[in-house]
């Protein structure tokens, strides 16, 4: 499956502010994407707006090319992060009615992933766990054969078995089809292991984007003496600068050839490079410079 | 997305179809049950007895249903159609789905209105036929005044249209309380608002009586039948012209008083009984165009709402 979806100066204002900003982005096939950011960064807006919920200010978002326009393109799905569904409905009506709601529809597909889930066909949706609610709502997506799926906050509100339940229908479908995800969450150790690309949304305007490896391989953690100046480095270079008594940490989106005397150059992680970035801004405001 | 619609919301609509069903049940009943005493023609016969009661007593309980049903019916379903997904968010699941707001709003619109209105409208000429078709006193009403006119024709199912449009264009914005409250406000401003208009639609009927003649009741207006609806009585010269009596300070001699004012004939206004087709469709016609409004202005709504 090939999809493509492209942010293109996006922009949301609500009556409190700017929710989204100057947004730009281009999400490749078969990719799987983390957006990350903190609570009221803009993740949900951008969703919404990408599924077609929410109109936009400014800007377009484009599936494939095709401008969305307050509804969802087909190939697209979508899981709200509140999960809404009928909770009166039993587990089979839910599945026929998502059917005559759909042009298209694997009912072997979503069947499988229901008995895969050990659902009972006869329970009514309001019973279920939330666990399994989250696991029912997205085999309602991936019924429909998306070939990107946009998933919101889906992990929140989930204990771990439930977490790796919810990964296990997600990953062994992204195997099977190749299928782009999209996925936001406000914690990073939730989805870091599942992604190769990376999102971070800062204050309704993205701070980083790129994929995990190479943001991980080009963040590097500088350590040396607090008597040193930092002007041998350039400050779009500088993400976070740490002073203590003995000793002056410095991580930077790219490290320079060569070094200073005294100073080491150490890998970093990505909860580092995000945390790091996430501080940063809570210090400084948001600095697009500093977006890849 | 047809199927899905009356999936949503088949329990309501079969609800108020069986009741609107058992209205008829009623009617026919009512029909059924008057005895032939309450026929004009028996009272000819010399001595006769006849307890009517029953079927008067049914006929006023299914006049006083049949004026409030189709108002409560339609905000209730109308407020029922969009309340509960905009407050569970289920709206959301739906329209990330294969299907666009328009084509969803349609469905469910026309899934929740159309057979309750078509049942109304049904109940509605039945009742009509019935009242027309009855010699009787007992199923007798005027069809040009309330509450015959509000419980005959196409009126229930056209007011039935208007209070579901506007709770449902209310409900996407106040949920299913906002949606009651205000469709019953809407129905209520329309049912007195044309109530008011009635007379306006239709043109009225002017019968000039010799005021002398009248005065001593020996002529009577001919729209005294019992389905024409008066509308006012005042006083014409020799011309027919209308004599305006607001600053008459008329004394005990009334006969000198008219005289003294030009008076020659008794004006009677009304609207006779013959323009009670074209009145209610006039009505009929506004509570569409009205209930259509509504409409576009929930369809407007949902195409430009932030969900």
């Amino acid at each position: 499956m090939t999809i493509r979806l492209e942010v293109r100066g996006a922009g949301k204002r609500y009556k409190r502010g700017w929710a989204l900003r100057h947004c730009e982005v281009r999400i490749g096939p078969s990719s799987i994407t983390a957006l990350l950011g903190p609570n009221g960064a803009g993740k949900s807006t951008l969703m919404a707006a990408a599924a077609g919920l929410t109109g936009l200010t400014e800007g377009e978002i484009a599936v494939d090319g095709r401008v969305v326009d307050r509804r969802m393109d087909p190939a697209l799905g979508y899981l709200a992060q509140d999960k809404p569904l009928y909770r009166r409905w039993r587990v089979s009506d839910l599945l026929a009615h998502t059917k005559d709601l759909n042009t298209t529809w694997d009912e072997r597909h979503a069947r499988r992933l229901v008995d895969d889930a050990c659902l009972s066909l006869n329970t009514r949706v309001g019973t279920l766990s939330g666990g399994q609610r989250t696991r029912l709502a997205l085999i309602l997506v991936l019924g429909r054969r998306p070939a990107m799926v946009l998933l919101d906050e889906p992990l929140a509100d989930l204990d771990p078995l439930a977490r790796l339940q919810f990964q296990q229908t997600l990953m062994a479908e992204v195997a099977d089809t190749g299928m782009t995800v999209l996925l936001s969450s406000h914690i990073l150790n939730k989805v870091q292991d599942h992604c190769d690309q990376l999102l971070l949304l800062q204050d309704g305007q993205i701070t980083l984007h790129g994929e995990v490896d190479r943001l991980v391989q080009q963040h590097r953690m500088l350590t040396g003496p607090v008597s040193d100046s930092l002007d041998w480095l350039p400050t779009a270079d500088r993400v976070e600068v740490r002073t203590t008594a003995r000793q002056r940490t410095v991580l930077v989106s790219a490290a320079p050839p060569v070094l200073p005397t005294d100073w080491t150059d150490e890998p970093v992680d990505l909860e580092e490079i995000v945390i790091a970035r996430l501080r940063s801004t809570q210090n400084t405001g948001v600095r697009t410079e500093g977006a890849a | 997305m047809w199927r899905a619609a009356w999936r949503q919301h088949r329990l309501w609509v079969i609800g108020t179809v069986a009741l609107v069903a058992f209205g008829g049940a009623v009617l026919g009943l009512i029909a059924v049950v008057t005895p032939a005493c309450a026929s004009t023609a028996y009272w000819e016969v010399p001595g006769a007895t006849c307890n009517v009661e029953p079927a008067a007593t049914l006929w006023r309980l299914f006049r006083l249903a049949f004026l409030g049903l189709p108002i409560l019916a339609g905000v209730v379903l109308g407020a029922l159609t969009f309340g509960p997904d905009v407050e569970h968010r289920t709206q959301v699941y739906a329209l990330t789905q294969g299907v666009s707001r328009f084509r969803w709003w349609t469905a469910k619109v026309v899934t929740m209105s159309l057979p309750v209105f078509t049942a109304a409208a049904l109940l509605g000429l039945a009742t009509l036929w019935v009242v027309n078709a009855s010699d009787n006193f007992v199923i007798s009403t005027a069809r040009l005044t309330t509450p015959g006119f509000d419980v005959l024709g196409l009126i229930p199912a056209t007011r039935f249209l208007v209070a579901y449009a506007a709770a449902a264009a209310a409900a996407l914005i106040w949920r299913t309380v906002g949606g009651i409250v205000v469709g019953l406000v809407v129905a209520g401003v329309v049912v007195i608002g044309a109530t008011m208009l009635q007379p306006a639609v239709v043109p009225h009927s002017r019968e000039l009586l010799p005021v002398q003649a009248w005065l001593v009741g020996g002529s009577q207006p001919s729209m005294t039948d019992r389905n024409s609806a008066y509308e006012s009585g005042g006083w014409a010269d020799a011309a027919g012209r209308d004599i305006d009596s607001s600053h008459w300070n008329c004394g005990e001699d009334f006969d000198a008083c008219l005289r003294a004012n030009g008076v020659i004939y008794r004006l009677e206004t009304y609207v006779p009984d013959s323009q009670y087709p074209r009145m209610m469709l006039t009505i009929s016609a506004l509570n569409l165009l009205l209930a259509g409004a509504f409409l576009g202005i929930g369809a407007r709504r949902l195409r430009r709402q932030d969900l």
